[in-house]
């Protein structure tokens, strides 16, 4: 008599929701909190390095974000998705950087500087134009500059709705807006680089 | 809307037009609000352009790949996160 033994095959471990691992974070457990880490450092860092524009500011505000969500998780209410909350904190902690950062150029450009001529970035030559790959790093450079010179209210609306791919009402939730309100600032901001980016249009 | 003159190709009033191309290029997903865009960019050359600009903008826009993260900027930030744990639990 043949035996039909039922293996038991393991199931693939599902992922630990967010929410679970905070509350083991607000228990104590610090490994938790390193699984949220590893599990957003890569989104945060793109929040980050499209708002300050530059890796070294990008990292200090990475940390920045991280060590404020450690520090201040016990207040997490799980109003929100802890995503939401994390994206905030990245924003906030980006833009209070710039500001700074704003200030300190403020000084520079005090100082006589001939602008004329200087255009945001060079209109490239159709006639003898580069490859499409060329082509391609050209754009994403002029774009990952358009989107620095934008003014800080409608750069984290487009870094966040464009870029980063979140809904209007995400953006809405992790820059506390009205919807109607993201929508207003995704708008003008996106004329806005429609009018740097024009010649790649 | 009103209508438009299409010889010059420029609107009287493209105010309307403008927004509702923003709302319709925002992803307000109606089909009365992408009828009236589209029929309108048909007979305004300004307003056209609008549109077609801002939807390369929004593609480009997605098509932008997501920044690899140094492995000097990752390893920063676990020392950093690494330090904050071990000062908690001393």
């Amino acid at each position: 008599m043949v035996e039909h033994k039922q293996l038991a095959v393991a199931a693939p471990a599902l992922p630990v929701p967010d929410d679970e691992l905070v509350r083991r974070v607000q228990a104590g457990n610090n490994e938790a909190f390193e699984e949220l880490v590893r599990r957003y450092e890569r989104k945060v860092y793109n929040i980050t390095y499209r708002l300050m524009g530059n890796e070294q500011d990008a990292s200090e505000a990475l940390q920045d974000a991280f060590l404020r969500a450690y520090r201040f998780i016990n207040k997490f209410q799980f109003k929100s998705s802890f995503f939401t909350w994390l994206y905030r904190i990245a924003t906030n902690v980006s833009l209070s950087k710039l500001r700074k950062r704003e200030k300190v150029h403020t000084v520079s450009l005090d100082q006589p500087v001939n602008e004329a001529g200087d255009l945001p970035f060079e209109i490239p030559d159709v006639k003898y134009g580069p490859e499409k790959l060329m082509k391609q790093r050209e754009l994403r450079a002029a774009l990952q500059k358009s989107v620095d010179e934008l003014p800080e209210d409608y750069r984290s609306v487009v870094v966040l709705r464009d870029l980063e791919g979140l809904s209007n009402e995400e953006v809405s939730k992790v820059l506390n807006l009205s919807v109607a309100a993201v929508k207003s600032r995704l708008h003008r901001g996106r004329l806005v680089l429609r009018e740097k980016l024009v010649s790649y249009l | 809307m009103k209508k438009r003159k299409k010889q010059t190709g420029e609107c009287h009033d493209c105010g309307e037009a403008k927004e509702l191309i923003a709302q319709y290029v925002g992803g307000d997903e109606d089909e009365d609000l992408a009828r009236e865009v589209l029929l309108h960019a048909q007979t305004c050359a300004e307003c056209a352009a609008l549109l077609r600009s801002l939807k390369r903008l929004v593609h480009y826009c997605s098509l932008e790949p997501t920044c690899e993260m140094p492995t000097t900027v990752r390893r920063e930030l676990w020392v950093t996160i690494r330090r904050e744990i071990h000062t908690t639990e001393k």
